[in-house]
């Protein structure tokens, strides 16, 4: 194996380099980081007049709240379908846009371009489309005899939440696969062919494995997305609603502390997910980095 | 009934460009055919078809008697070598091998005894547990032969399998394969440009032309009697030289040069004659005669090529002279040559005449 680093020894010219850098994360990252960590442990009043030093109150507050271990599981079941499905729709677009041959560009326009249109435009377009009066898709959806209600019945609106979600995400995963599957020489799938007669069979034990680190990639990448960057879709789609049904832990965040002025609550919340942010990027470490190579 | 027949095969892109025109050939069992010709000729692609990597557009391909030009590639019982070697980055060199078999249903005991033995037979014994990326250049290309035959197919088929070899290691691979192929007594067809490749692998030789067959002989065969001017210029190193002349009454006229032939053709008109470079000596005991004006030596160590000119001819000449030839010598020379070496081909047609 290649020894990927590169030793500089004792020059000060790499630091001073990196400097900027380390400077930007200082003032983006570290600092808002500590004040999260210190409003987690003050209890603020509604006005911000004054605040109270209260240790771990927030936090035990946060763990014994019924509400919150709802909004974590549905986090982490929104989390996995979007991840799951947003990962296999668009490996299987990728193969598919892969193996044409005629018009292939012409797939990968169409495929790609949502990729373009920005969180909270993708959620009013959607709104549109699942709108009661003018949705098509509404329309569609009662047709088959469901009695679509995201308004007021959960399960719906988490479906369309995973819907459109999914739809977001899908562009970025299929471009990164079909570059992937690109990667892939002519000639290896041709020895495979002559390996292997049966197609679906080869998928899985020559394409799938040489795809694994781009899937891995993108795992870390999807579950990211489903977090943090849903935010607008949710805010423009359902609010949380019905009841909080659809809250993620980044949405109560900003429900707490910004609708709620529960300025303690809601940076306990936001420490919580740095550390699950912490965790996943160990985790990229740990397999990501080191296992998925060959 | 040959193991392998291709009955005229044609193959035309989806770009209309007819990369095969018409090619039949029979192999028979354990025969080694080099499939020989230069760049963008169609080699690769005849050998695809075969494959099953491209389907044909006219024809039939048997092999072993059954007829599979619309079988699977799986399904042909071939095993093919390429070029880049195609090893599946993230299997070690044992499941490399096994692959094919492990898909075609055979049981683990087998597939061990078949991977060890191809193993030991390819000197890759200590590297079965090792990655691709792990090998050298020369050891990927042995286990790419391993994969072909552990499957013991029907066929084996080479596309260009050394090119990304030194000329050293080459050489080496070369035999090995020739004699790998002998005692496995395994039906082969090798795709080269290579022409030394071609003339030492193989036991028939196809001059590949244009998606055609030039000729089609074993390698001394064509090296002696070249049908045509194309197979006579492309067989043989440095090419063979080509002179206008003139065939009149079994009068032969080149430049200012006029010979009698013992046994001429029964032709008259313009000629092409072709001698090889080392068909030209210094030593006057062959019957022929030209005075030779040097203009350029290129000592290879054992031999030295001479180029120049004759007289009352245009083209450049090349004599392959045997050992040094001295810088300071004279620069005009007198070459002799037989008339038994002398290949004549008809102007017009590039045909040989015999
Ligand atoms: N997929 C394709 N579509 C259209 N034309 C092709 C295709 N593949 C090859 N050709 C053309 O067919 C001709 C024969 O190609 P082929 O690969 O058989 O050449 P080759 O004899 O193997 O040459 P080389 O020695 O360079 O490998 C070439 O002119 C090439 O441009
Ligand atoms: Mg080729």
């Amino acid at each position: 194996m290649l020894l990927k680093r590169v030793h500089f020894s004792g020059s000060p010219i790499p630091y001073i380099f990196i400097v900027p850098q380390l400077l930007i994360i200082a003032v983006f990252f570290f600092w808002p980081a500590c004040q999260a960590v210190y409003l987690s442990f003050m209890l603020e009043d509604p006005w911000g007049l004054s605040s109270t030093f209260v240790w771990f109150e927030n936090y035990q507050v946060l763990f014994s709240s019924a509400e919150y271990l709802s909004t974590t599981l549905f986090t982490l079941v929104y989390c996995a379908l979007v991840v799951f499905f947003s990962l296999g729709l668009a490996l299987l677009l990728a193969v598919k846009a892969n193996s044409v041959i005629h018009g292939q560009s012409a797939y990968r326009l169409l495929l790609t371009w949502v990729y373009a249109v920005a969180p909270a435009v993708a959620g009013i377009t959607a709104y549109f489309l699942f709108n009661r009066h003018i949705g098509v898709l509404f329309q569609w959806i009662t047709q088959t005899g469901w009695a679509f209600a995201p308004e007021t019945n959960a399960f719906d609106a988490s479906v369309m939440l995973v819907l459109v979600s999914v739809w977001k995400q899908v562009p970025v995963n299929f471009v990164f696969f079909l570059a992937g599957l690109q990667g892939i020489s002519k000639s290896l799938r041709e020895a495979a062919q002559l390996d292997c007669a049966s197609g679906f069979r080869r998928f899985w034990t020559i394409t799938f494995p040489l795809l694994a680190p781009t899937a891995f990639f993108l795992m870390v990448i999807n579950i990211t997305y489903a977090f943090f960057d849903t935010f607008g879709l949710i805010d423009t789609l359902t609010q949380g609603r019905p009841g909080g049904a659809t809250t993620t832990m980044v949405y109560k965040v900003f429900q707490d502390g910004f609708l709620g002025a529960d300025l303690g609550l809601s940076s306990a919340q936001s420490v919580v997910l740095m550390v699950l942010v912490l965790l996943l990027t160990v985790f990229q470490f740990l397999f990501v980095e080191r296992r998925v190579h060959y | 009934m040959g193991a392998l027949r291709l009955t005229n095969i044609h193959k035309t892109y989806a770009n209309g460009h007819q990369a095969v025109r018409g090619i039949n050939i029979e192999i028979e069992k354990g025969e080694f055919l080099v499939l020989v010709g230069p760049s963008g000729c169609g080699k690769s692609t005849l050998l695809r078809t075969i494959a099953g990597l491209e389907a044909i557009s006219e024809g039939e391909i048997h092999i072993a008697g059954q007829r599979v030009d619309t079988e699977a590639p799986a399904k042909r019982d071939i095993a093919m070598v390429f070029q880049n070697y195609a090893l599946y980055p993230h299997m070690t060199v044992y499941k490399n091998m096994a692959y094919g078999l492990h898909n075609r249903g055979v049981d683990k005991q087998t597939i061990d005894q078949k991977v060890k033995h191809a193993a030991g037979l390819l000197k890759l014994t200590d590297y079965l547990h090792r990655k691709p990326s792990q090998l050298s250049g020369g050891q990927r290309q042995r286990v790419a032969m391993g994969r072909a035959i552990v499957r013991d197919p029907q066929a084996f088929l080479f596309d260009e399998p050394l090119s990304n070899l030194d000329a050293k290691l080459r050489v080496q691979m070369r035999n090995e394969i020739k004699t790998l192929q002998r005692s496995l007594g395994t039906t082969s067809v090798y795709v080269t440009h290579d022409q030394t490749e071609a003339m030492t692998l193989a036991d028939r030789l196809a001059v590949v032309n244009a998606g055609v067959i030039e000729q089609m002989g074993s390698p001394m065969e064509i090296y002696e009697r070249p049908q045509t001017v194309f197979v006579a210029g492309f067989i043989g190193s440095p090419a063979m030289n080509f002179l206008t002349g003139r065939l009149h009454n079994g009068r032969l006229e080149i430049g200012e040069l006029s010979i009698v032939l013992q046994q001429p053709p029964r032709f008259d008109g313009e000629v092409i004659v072709g001698l090889r470079p080392e068909h030209l000596y210094r030593q006057a005991e062959h019957a022929f005669s030209l005075p030779f004006q040097i203009e350029v030596l290129e000592p290879l160590g054992a031999d030295t090529l001479v180029w120049g000119h004759v007289s009352g001819v245009q083209e450049t000449v090349v004599a392959r002279l045997s050992r040094a030839y001295p810088a300071d010598a004279p620069r005009t020379l007198t070459l002799y040559f037989n008339e038994a070496e002398l290949h004549l081909f008809d102007a017009a047609t590039e045909q040989r005449l015999s």
